[in-house]
């Protein structure tokens, strides 16, 4: 991946390419997506319907219940890839992933409860997003002892209380009437299928992004250790607070609507480092293209394998990412030694 | 107008008092060599001056300012450091991390520019990492790093240079030539240097000042000629010294 950026004159042109075509790469993903399901449309007709509705069965299908859900999908693929991102650098460890400091613990607990008092639909989200909630604030008010950050203690305070709602999660799976054992397991694997279009999640996702993007290089500094920017000159403090919280919100976001699926945070920021490096210029926008399109993928495959059977799309982004992610591994080790 | 002052620290870390009331001054054109036994307070001592530690107690000026008037970026156009040891991070090039450098300088949210780019690229010809641009730094040895963190610093263009045991993991060549290269780089800005040594004949060979961090209490300060001797070499490392003189050049030795 070397060879890409040394064919290009200068950075900033490299940049821009790759970026058009992971831009492209993930149009095309999202067209092949809103093809698949039940209803087999071909992409010629996708495109018929998507530029002039013609109120067919086919574009209903396509306009009222595929698009909606890929978009939705595709939003909080972004938003866990972007979330997963921050966390590595905030806590400096590449193990970190948006749910490491307990926030989908946290939401899971809530919404759990949710299910299990018998409310539905709205409410289970809205526990989802005050289970996460507390526990951003938890971890932050615990951690911080003395007003100075400190990534270890932040990543042992998430830690404990992660493991802490998972006890509770047990016991609420433990102790729930077996018909609702069913739609707790989908949220825990993370599920589309509850999931509720919303311009807002666009609007965080992208606000996020632009923000990101005002801070990359301040990023790219900090992932280099807490000392070393401070002494090029970024106010490190402050600066991981904004990232704590920007972090945390995307998750809360993310878990609010689909549950917590797995994977996409963990390992898309590590998937587009060992393809396009480390600059966050890069890293961030092309992880939030990726993430996006692993989820909307795997989330076409969740509805048509088993079909009418549905699976929950957590199963897929880990059977489709660790495959994937393993071969890249290997191929760019091989190549290094 | 001094470079850097500091005035009345004191700093202790846990319960241990690291040292109290210590004075020191670093004008343009010095070249100050700090030394003193494990634990004395030297890397604590830089870092004070760096800011990157509260002192509990005293103030440090920069270019007759107080340290905490300026923003992170602007004091980082001021004083650079070479840290004792590299922290491991992601993977990034050799480019990329000498690039880290420019930060100070370029403007909000801008792209590096081509200058920047031939900045980087001269610094890496001074430090003999030409040829590695675009290897990943885990694959560098302990030397070239250091050799990167010193790059790192040259295209960081600061005035104060505060170096902590800067040869280390150097071999016999590049601990001279790196040195003379530092020297030459901050002389021409009249720019100043405050390195943490272990060896006494490197701060005889390069520097102008010493600074022996006796005990917590006593620091001793001055030009090279009048503060280097066996008697405060020997309190300072509680070890007997010994002294080999050969024409106009003396080495010191632990006996």
């Amino acid at each position: 991946m070397q060879i890409i950026r040394s064919l290009v004159p200068t950075r900033a042109s490299g940049f821009f390419i790759i970026l058009v075509i992971s831009v492209f790469v993930a149009a095309l993903i999202c067209m092949v997506a809103l093809s698949m399901g039940s209803t087999n449309i071909s992409i010629l007709d996708l495109f018929n319907i998507l530029f002039k509705d013609d109120n067919s069965l086919a574009s209903r299908i396509i306009l009222e219940i595929r698009l909606p859900r890929v978009l939705t999908g595709f939003c909080v693929g972004g938003m866990l890839a972007l979330a997963g991102c921050l966390m590595q650098v905030l806590l400096r460890n590449p193990l970190a992933e948006p749910y490491i400091l307990g926030i989908s613990g946290g939401a899971a607990v809530f919404s759990l409860s949710a299910i299990l008092i018998g409310v539905s639909g709205y409410w289970v989200n809205l526990g989802a997003f005050t289970g996460a909630i507390i526990s951003i604030l938890l971890v932050f008010l615990l951690s911080r002892a003395d007003g100075e950050w400190n990534s270890l203690r932040t990543l042992l305070t998430g830690v404990v209380l992660a493991a802490g709602w998972g006890a509770i999660i047990s016991f609420l799976l433990a102790i729930s009437p077996s018909d609702r054992l069913h739609g707790m397991l989908f949220w825990l694997m993370g599920d589309l299928g509850f999931a509720k279009y919303s311009s807002w999640n666009f609007i965080v996702l992208i606000v996020s992004l632009a923000a990101c993007m005002l801070i990359a290089r301040a990023l790219n500094l900090l992932a280099m250790g807490k000392m070393n920017a401070l002494a090029l000159g970024v106010p490190v403090t402050s600066l991981n607070y904004f990232i704590f919280f920007l972090a945390s919100i995307l998750t809360a976001a993310a878990v609010m609507q689909a549950g917590s699926i797995g994977f996409v945070g963990l390992v898309i920021p590590h998937l587009v480092r060992l393809l396009f490096g480390s600059d966050h210029r890069l890293l961030l926008p092309v992880s939030v293209l990726f993430g996006g399109s692993l989820l909307v993928i795997a989330d076409g495959l969740a509805r048509t394998v088993m079909a009418p059977q549905q699976l929950p799309v957590g199963v897929l982004t880990a059977m489709m990412g660790v495959p994937l992610f393993l071969l890249l591994l290997r191929t760019s080790y091989v190549k290094k030694s | 107008m001094s470079l850097l002052q500091a005035k009345n620290l004191t700093v202790s870390i846990g319960q241990r008092s690291i040292f109290s009331k210590l004075d020191v001054c670093l004008n343009p054109g010095e070249c100050m060599g700090i030394l003193g036994a494990n634990g004395a307070g030297k890397t604590t001592l830089l870092h004070v001056l760096a800011g990157l530690h509260t002192p509990q107690a005293g103030e440090v000026f920069v270019q007759d300012n107080l340290l905490s008037h300026y923003t992170r970026k602007n004091l980082a156009k001021i004083i650079g450091i070479l840290f004792q040891d590299s922290s491991d991070s992601f993977p990034i090039t050799v480019l990329e991390s000498v690039m880290t450098g420019r930060y100070p300088h370029l403007p909000f949210m801008s792209m590096d520019t081509d200058e920047d780019r031939a900045i980087c690229m001269d610094a890496l010809k001074h430090v003999s990492l030409s040829d590695r641009v675009n290897h990943q730094i885990h694959t560098l040895s302990g030397g070239e790093r250091r050799r990167l963190a010193l790059a790192t610093l040259i295209v960081q263009q600061p005035a104060v240079w505060l170096l902590d045991e800067p040869t280390n993991h150097l071999d016999l060549h590049y601990q001279i030539s790196m040195l003379d290269l530092i020297v030459d780089k901050v002389s021409r800005i009249n720019g100043g240097i405050m390195m943490v040594l272990h060896d006494v004949n490197v701060l005889t060979r390069f520097c102008s000042h010493a600074f022996l961090m006796i005990n917590p209490d006593k620091q001793i300060y001055g030009a090279v000629a009048e503060v280097i001797n066996i008697n405060n070499l020997e309190a300072l490392y509680n070890h007997p010294i010994q002294c080999i003189k050969d024409g106009d050049s003396v080495v010191y030795l632990p006996a």
